[in-house]
Formats: structure tokens, sequence, C-alpha cells
């Protein structure tokens, strides 16, 4: 894992202690609020329906252990006993008192964590694979890009007050498992010449009320022209997106309005008149940042154990559903769901936290990840080591095995406690878990995802689910708009809108139908989306509207 | 300005305790009471002067983010006519943070 340098560590108590003082000058009245909202927001503390929010980085969703127990010690000690994991691999806490968040915020600096940059309009938390190093299909790990881009990212003073937020994900694999087309700019990180990195670029891709795609900009860039092609980037964006309208302030706008011609000759005429001389240091810091994710500890495991002990069914459908080949012989990739039959997606407790952190230490080299699809991960599990470790997870409530099926549903907080919410997701994820983890036990969902957002702005990421669901206020009650057909994967779609809403009640037999018609529809090794693009919208609508 | 609304509609005014965070009401003497049960009901034609007060109290730093907020009197208590105040009254509907039961190892 990457180490904080002195510089790093410095930066991030400084940034800790200018916001103690900037909290103690509004407690005393001497900041307005108008004046202390952007500073709080630049720390990631917001105002929502409730109470405060605090959202955390995890960047690229690498932890420690300790970083976990951290995160543990902050619920228990600040908040109400849990955390919330989001899309975005940071994690969100819902209750902290503004008195309290400079203590926190010290504390996240101890363990190399902070809040910086994870609300505003500018670059956030960079996200990634969370097999990054581990996948069995990796070509390259994308960890030492996404820190290299965390470092150039980080207060930059041009890029601080851009149009709007600015999502990066960069990923290193065949399988796209960080949704990088719904990216502002996503990297694909590939292997050049002498192994060194070479990257393709694509912009413009994004959910909220204009979903869009994002398109290729460049590939095979070199690891040289990275950050000054990324800066030009940024600056053109910076200079042509749009300030008059907030809901069109989005790269994908620009590129949609502008033309991603137009758009790339701006970046090279811009990229011709910078110094490089600033970004001289870029190619020796990735190597340098490289070395801190190489893993030399990894003792080696042999491939079988020579003893096989029986297995009980509820381990094999674990291994068999939770667990991922690793690069490593002997070793398994681990998911954790966070979506425990009725449970809220995303949620842990402060004593699974804990756990996490203990586990992790026992089981996997000490390291997790979070996953956009808001569950845990153990990189480093020996294939020896998994029966015990399930067994733990089961005293823990989380060993369902179910990552990857339907049940394991993206819901962002909704309107239980976001303040731009305009319905609840949580419990309509709960209802529909449940009715699926009956459904899964009978019949085959896998190679499916359902996503809920509780309002258009589509944290919840339900444009890229095979069957997505968005929460809308209609005079005053909340009503359910289905869409169909989305994926985040290497081919990523846009669901479609069905049709009319549905109240909460009827949301899960309208699911059922749509599940019903699939499964009756479907050819051998026919993927819902196939099904859908072979037989079409009037086909789904028929069997979900006509039959009700 | 204050928006154009039926003569008749009552309001709450609600802010967050600058500190804490936590939801408040104007209770109507010079307090800010947590539950809107001790809310002051307030009526059409007084919405300025309580803006004027909600801007007082912003600027003596007690509270953050204060507006009116349109409510009804159902049975004898007040609740918000809007989904989102309804939500923000209430709390999460969820059970949060709970207690994690040991499931039982399939045999
Ligand atoms: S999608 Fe809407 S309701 Fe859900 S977290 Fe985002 S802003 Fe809040």
């Amino acid at each position: 894992m990457y180490v904080y340098d002195k510089h790093d560590q410095t930066f991030v108590e400084a940034r800790s202690q200018e916001f103690r003082d900037q909290v103690k000058r509004r407690l005393a009245g001497e900041l307005s609020e108008d004046e202390f909202k952007p500073m709080r927001l630049m720390n990631g503390l917001y105002l929502q329906l409730h109470a405060y929010m605090l959202r955390v980085a995890i960047p690229y969703g690498t932890l420690s252990s300790d970083q976990m127990r951290k995160l543990a010690y902050l619920a228990e000690k600040y908040d109400r006993g849990y955390g919330h994991f989001t899309t975005r691999q940071n994690i969100q806490y819902n209750w902290p008192k503004l008195v309290d968040v400079p203590d926190m915020l010290d504390e996240l600096a101890k363990v190399q964590m902070h809040a910086i940059q994870t609300s505003g309009n500018c670059i956030r938390n960079v996200t990634s694979d969370p097999f990054a190093g581990v996948a069995g299909d990796e070509w390259i790990d994308p960890r030492p890009t996404a820190e290299l881009l965390r470092q150039w990212s980080s207060l930059h003073p041009e890029f601080a007050y851009l149009p709007r937020k600015f999502k990066f994900a960069v990923t290193g694999a065949a399988e796209d498992r960080a949704a990088l087309k719904f990216h502002d700019i996503g990297l694909k990180v590939k292997p050049g010449a002498d192994s060194e990195p070479l990257f393709e670029i694509w912009v413009g891709g994004g959910q909220g009320r204009t979903p869009r795609i994002a398109v290729l900009f460049e590939d095979k860039v070199e690891l040289v022209d990275l950050l000054p092609k990324l800066d030009s980037m940024l600056r053109v964006y910076n200079l042509h997106g749009r300030r008059d309208n907030k809901y069109k302030a989005r790269i994908k706008i620009l590129i949609a309005e502008y033309g991603l011609e137009n758009y790339r000759s701006d970046v090279e005429e811009d990229l011709a008149l910078q110094s490089l001389e600033p970004f001289a240091p870029a190619v020796a810091e990735y190597h340098r940042i490289a070395k801190d994710f190489e893993r030399t500890d990894v003792p080696p495991r042999s491939v079988s154990s020579p003893k096989q002990e029986p297995q009980s069914p509820g381990l094999t459908a674990w291994i068999k559903q939770n667990v991922t080949s690793h690069k490593i012989a002997g070793y398994g990739v681990v998911s954790i769901s966070l979506k425990p039959k009725g449970g809220i997606p995303g949620d842990a407790t402060a004593e699974q936290m804990y756990a996490l952190a203990d586990l992790a230490e026992r089981f996997s080299l000490s390291e997790l990840r979070i996953t956009h699809r808001q569950n845990i991960v153990l990189p480093y599990v020996p294939a020896s080591d998994l029966a015990e470790l399930y067994e733990e997870l089961v005293v823990h409530g989380l060993a369902e095995d179910n990552v990857g099926l339907l049940s394991d549903i993206i819901a962002c907080p909704g309107l239980d406690y976001c303040a731009l919410a305009t319905a609840r997701s949580i419990p309509v994820a709960q209802t529909l878990s449940t009715r699926l983890r009956e459904r899964e036990s009978r019949e085959d969902l896998s190679g499916l995802t359902l996503n809920i957002s509780g309002c258009i702005n589509a944290c919840g990421h339900h444009h890229a689910a095979s069957i997505g669901i968005l929460g809308l206020n209609r005079a005053e009650t909340e009503n359910y708009q289905i869409t169909l057909g989305g994926s985040s994967n290497d081919n990523a779609s846009v669901g479609e809108i069905l049709g009319p809403g549905f109240s909460q009640e009827e949301i899960p037999a309208a699911v059922d139908r749509i599940l019903d018609f699939y499964q009756a529809s479907k050819q051998p090794d026919e993927n819902f989306n196939q099904v859908y693009q072979r037989l079409g919208k009037s086909a789904f609508k028929e069997a979900v509207y006509v039959a009700a | 300005m204050a928006k154009k609304v039926k003569t008749d509609q009552i309001f709450v005014l609600t802010a967050n305790d600058l500190s804490s965070g936590d939801i408040v009401f104007w209770s109507g003497e010079s307090r800010w009471a947590q539950e809107i049960t001790s809310a002051h009901v307030i009526a059409a034609n007084e919405q300025d002067t309580f803006t004027e007060i909600a801007s007082a109290s912003e600027s003596a730093n007690e509270v953050v983010g204060a507006y009116l907020t349109p409510v009804e009197r159902k049975n004898s208590d007040l609740q918000p006519v809007e989904l989102r105040e309804r939500r923000r009254v209430a709390g999460p509907s969820i059970a949060y943070g709970s207690p994690v039961l040991p499931q039982k190892i399939a045999a």
C-alpha cells in the first residue's frame, strides 16, 4: 500500500489544523455560514436532511487494517455506531456534531486519511478497481496511477473551482469493475514497451439527469505525457464548461455541445503552450509510488491442501459466490457482502468494522478494499484459510453469499438521509433483497444488477443497472420509475425508462414480473441485457404493465 | 420575499442547531425546541416577521439553514405538508446501526 511521505503527512495535518481553526471561528461567530460553507464542503462536511454528514475519502478504495479500525472508532465515538460505504468507495458518517469534526479529522490524519475533496466542484476522490493488484485478468496495477492523480489534483490551485465536480476512475484489467465509462475521465492502463504504462483516456461519461457513456479521447498516451494532457483537458473544461446552469456544467455536456473534435483540438493547442517542467518529476514519482504497491511479503502457499476437510453447504455456496481467483496461486480474493437479506446496502456497524480490521490482519496481509458496489474485499486470503474466515464472518453477520447476484443491490442513502432526495431508496432495497434472496434460492439470478437512486442525481447508479429504480416525488408521494438494460461494464449502456412509475408497494411485484418474463424468454447463455436488446422495451413493457 | 400561498396556510420555522446539527423548531419564546410539537404556529401573513427572526438567529450563530415550511394539523398534531419535511421530522424510516445477529452456519 502507498505510505505517506513527510510532505503528505505535513499537508494532511496542516489541513486538519486549519479546519479546526475555521470551526472555532464559525462557532465564535467570526465566520458566517456563507463564509464557512465552502470551507466545510472542501473538508467533506455537508448539512444533510437530519444532521451534518462527514464523507471520508478512501483513495482508490484501498484500506489498511489500522485505517479500517480508525473508521470503526470514529463510528463508535463520534457517530451512532455505524457508517455507510458509498458507490465512490468512500465512507459517510450520518450524525457527527460540528464541534467534533476537527477531532475526527485529527484522528484520520493519524492513519494517513482525510476528507479533502470529497465535496465541492473540484477533482474528487479517484476510484479504481477493488481487485487492483490481485485480479487474475489484470494487465497493470491501476493504483500507482490513481495515487499520482491524487497527488496532482489535491488542492490543485487552478482546479479548485471547476464548473462542477469532476470524477476520475482508473482500471488496469480486462474486466471493468470500476464503471470507468460513467466517469468524467476514465483511464485504462495497459502495459506498453518495457512494461511502462500506456493509457487509454475516456472522457465525458456521467450519470445524473443526463447520463452519458464516455468516449475515447486518445489511446496509447505515455506516462510522461499523462499529467500534462490531463492538465490541459481540465483547463479547457474549466474555460468552456458552463457555469450558467449547474445541470449543464459537467464535462459530458461540454463534449456533447462543443463536440469531441473541437475539445480535442483546444486541448492540443493548450498543450503546445504548456511548460512541461512542472511535470518533470511525475515519471520518477510514479515508479516510487508503484514500489509501495508491490507486495513482496506474500508467503508462498501450496495450491491444494493435503487433507480436504468436508465443507458445509454454506461454505461451499459462499466460496462459489464470493471468492474470485487470485493472480497468485494458493490465494483467493474474498468479497464480503454488505447486502444481508433485508439489510441496508453499504452499511456496517462499528463492531463489524472492527471485526473486518481484525480479519484483514489475520487473513489478508492487513489489507482491505471497498468496492463501488458497496462491498468489502479481502485481497490476500490463503485458500487454506477460507473455511476459518467464513466461520468468523458468520459470527459477525458478514457471510451473505450473494456477491454478484441480483440481491447485491446498490442503493444510495435516499430520503432517509439525503437533503437532495426525492424518495427513499433503502426501504425499497430492503424489501427487494428479502424477496430476491428467496428467488435466488430457487433460480439463477447471476449476471443481472439492480441499483436504486433516491433522486435524479443517480448516486445509486440506477442508469447503469440491468434493472434500475429511481425514486421520485409525485405530488408529495414517493413514486418509482424503472429503467432496464443499463450496464457499467466494458459494454456500458444507459438503461431505458420502461413506463409510468410505481408506488413503493407496487415495486416488488413489478420486479417479479420483469424477472418472470426474462426467465421465460431467455435462451441458453443469454444474459438479461441480451434478452432486453433482442426483445426490446415494448415486450418487457407489456409483460410488466399489461400483466399487472 | 414570502411566496404566494393560501391565506389560511400555516407554517413552522425550522433549522439545524449550528453546533450539533440537530433539527430544531422555533418555539415562540426566543427559543428553539427539538420537537415539532413545541413549534410556534405561524400564519401566512406573519411569514416576513419570522423570516427576520430566522435571519437574526442565524446571525447570532444559534442555528443554520433556517426556513419556513408549510404544515397542517392532523388531529391535534402538526404535520409538514411536503414529503421531504415529513421525513425530516420523522427521522430515518429504517433501523440503522442495528446490532448484527449471528447467522446460523448452514449444516
Ligand atoms: S442520488 Fe440523490 S438521494 Fe441519492 S444520495 Fe445522490 S443526491 Fe442523495
